[in-house]
């Protein structure tokens, strides 16, 4: 009697493929659904685990978009605490698909956010992407101008992208009630005051993350028509969550509904691929050990590991001839990631 | 007897011309003067004790300024001084305002980004840091000597005036207009206090020779002259980057008091 299980490869079974190899050697996790090479213009957003993917590949020789540099020999821990270099421009981490339509919608001049300054002690932030500027503006003003000059660049990063990855971190979020404008991080955390009257929680759900995410692909292939999508998700868990559940249980949810999404896309559109960075992490045979001790974030072993099987697939085509790829940054203090949600910590007992 | 050697660009003219009329008046100090053109002090090499040309036009700079000597041999001074070579307000004003204004500056006008002010002032030391100025006192300091670091001149107040005195005039007039000139003197002074903090010492522009924050007073850029041509060929009245003697007094007053040459 013939099965259809019969004669695959040994990657398809949990025993051959999981349980009788050491994590390090599990093979083909990931195949590539289309090429990206050194001429190929990358875009980069999301979630903060997305910031090692971002500096890997540039690490790597590949073009990553830097639309908003910053000014020439800032040292680099400064740059990265105001939000230079971390992605293809300075929009902070993008948690969630609302966050990202959002900006697009904005950067198309088809959305005008809500509350988008916030004050803290006389200074003043852009709500949505506070910790850009970790001391804040001088001025209300000053925040809009430079919010309008950063939504210009991001205009400029959608219009010239070839490849957009994007790394899907969270469900939850803050809303204004009023406009629906999406926060990155509740009022309060960073600068500005919760007020349940004006900004609620929310979070989202399958539906709404697959929609966000399908409008945003419209938009941008609407302004560039060959943009393809590399989608990831974030494998860091929550580090608090203003739902009604315990925090593990509100992360199966999260990274759940995002990996749901993930998986959709991938299987229905041949311009989306996923990387599966989520499973090389979270996933029951690495047992935790590509965590640090918190049990959240990431670290370096686990981080070199995905970008070895991401180079695995991509690192030949990413590598120009001739040119000396810089090495990625060494394992130290230095490879850390900027990080708003962990401000969360300073606020659990 | 203090033995000083003073090693610059153009500003180094300004200098020179100061020593000859003040050396009499410090009879413990002795100065030798090295210059080259431009950036051409960036050509040298530091090698077995000396300072070494790396192009014959700096050797011919070097042999012209210091009547003959063509390499700078380290052990023969107890200090150096570097003169301009990129350390200047000149740099912070064309690499970094010209580009970035922060959320102190009033000049919201033109093609730029806005960035806080600890980036334009960390980049503002950044700009300054990499300068060849810095570059031949970190060498020198290496060696174990003492540097102190003459910034280049601000340039003349007739920049308020002058229609394309230099590239970027106009918005070193912007600067001034706009009440950003305190702003821009306070990067510079911060950054080099920082730098100072490395162990080198700075001979900051004396306020007798300012024109508020941004200039130079207008009496000490007239007839002003070349480094070569030879020394003394007269810079023309669109020339409002470099300075006379009667300055570079001032500059050699303010050195020997800082070297405890006073006189």
């Amino acid at each position: 009697m013939n099965s259809p299980y019969e004669g695959l490869p040994e990657s398809r079974y949990w025993r051959s493929g999981v349980s009788q190899k050491h994590p390090f050697d599990i093979q083909a996790l990931y195949r590539k659904k289309f090429e990206i090479t050194a001429t190929d213009r990358i875009a980069t957003a999301g979630s903060c685990f997305a910031q090692h993917i971002s500096r890997h590949l540039r690490a790597r020789g590949f073009s990553v978009i830097d639309a908003e540099p910053a000014p020439a020999g800032l040292d680099s821990a400064q740059a990265q605490a105001h939000g230079y270099g971390l992605y293809s421009a300075r929009y902070g981490n993008i948690y969630t698909t609302r966050q990202l339509i959002q900006l697009a919608r904005e950067a198309l001049g088809q959305f005008t956010p809500a509350n988008a300054v916030w004050e803290k002690e006389g200074r003043f932030f852009d709500a949505l992407r506070p910790s850009v500027e970790p001391k804040g503006l001088r001025g209300a003003a000053h925040v809009a101008l430079q919010r309008k000059q950063h939504v210009a660049k991001v205009l400029e990063v959608m219009q010239t992208a070839n490849i957009f990855i994007f790394t899907l971190g969270l469900t939850e979020t803050w809303l204004d009630r009023a406009s629906g404008t999406c926060y990155p991080t509740a009022p309060g955390t960073i600068a500005g005051s919760y007020d349940p009257a004006t900004t609620v929680f929310h979070n989202l759900t399958f539906g709404e993350v697959m929609e966000d995410f399908l409008a945003f692909r419209d938009l941008m292939r609407g302004i560039n028509p060959g943009v393809r999508f590399l989608l990831t998700v974030s494998p860091v868990p929550l580090t608090a969550t203003a739902a009604e559940d315990h925090v593990l249980v509100a992360t199966t949810y999260s990274k759940s509904v995002l990996r749901a999404v993930a998986g959709e896309l991938h299987q229905h559109y041949d311009d989306v691929d996923y990387f599966p960075s989520y499973e090389i992490i979270a996933a029951p045979p690495s047992r935790a050990f590509f965590y640090e001790p918190n049990l959240r974030s990431v670290n370096n072993g686990g981080v070199s590991h995905v970008m070895r099987s991401f180079f695995a697939e991509h690192g030949s085509a990413g590598a120009s001839p001739g040119r000396t790829a810089k090495a990625a940054p060494d394992g130290g203090e230095g490879d850390d990631v900027v990080c708003e949600e962990a401000l969360l910590e300073a606020f659990a007992r | 007897m203090k033995r000083v050697c003073v090693l610059g660009n153009s500003h180094l003219a300004a200098v020179k011309l100061g020593w000859d009329q003040r050396a009499a008046a410090h009879p413990d100090l002795h100065c030798d003067f090295f210059g080259a053109p431009k950036n051409g002090l960036a050509e040298v090499v530091f090698e077995d004790g000396f300072i070494i040309p790396q192009t014959e036009e700096v050797r011919g700079a070097f042999a012209m300024t210091s009547s003959g000597q063509e390499k700078v041999r380290l052990d023969a001074y107890d200090s150096f001084v570097t003169v301009g070579l990129g350390f200047s307000m000149q740099a912070i004003v064309s690499q970094i305002y010209r580009r970035f204004r922060s959320d102190v500056h009033e000049n919201l006008s033109g093609d730029f980004t806005l960035v806080s002010e600890a980036v334009f002032r960390a980049s503002c030391g950044k700009a300054l840091e990499r300068c060849t100025a810095m570059w031949l006192a970190q060498q020198l300091m290496a060696s174990g000597k003492r540097v102190l670091i003459v910034p280049q001149p601000l340039p003349s107040e007739r920049t308020l005036t002058l229609e394309d005195a230099f590239p970027n005039a106009a918005l070193w007039r912007q600067a001034a207009q706009y009440g950003d000139d305190a702003a821009l003197l306070g990067s510079l002074v911060t950054a080099t206090q920082d730098l100072a903090s490395n162990g080198l010492h700075f001979a900051m522009q004396p306020d007798e020779t300012r024109a508020g924050p941004l200039f130079t007073r207008d009496i000490y850029s007239r007839g002003s002259v070349a480094l070569l041509r030879p020394l003394g060929g007269a810079h023309g009245e669109q020339d409002v980057g470099h300075m006379n003697g009667v300055y570079g007094a001032v500059v050699i007053t303010q050195l020997a008091k800082m070297l405890g040459c006073e006189g």
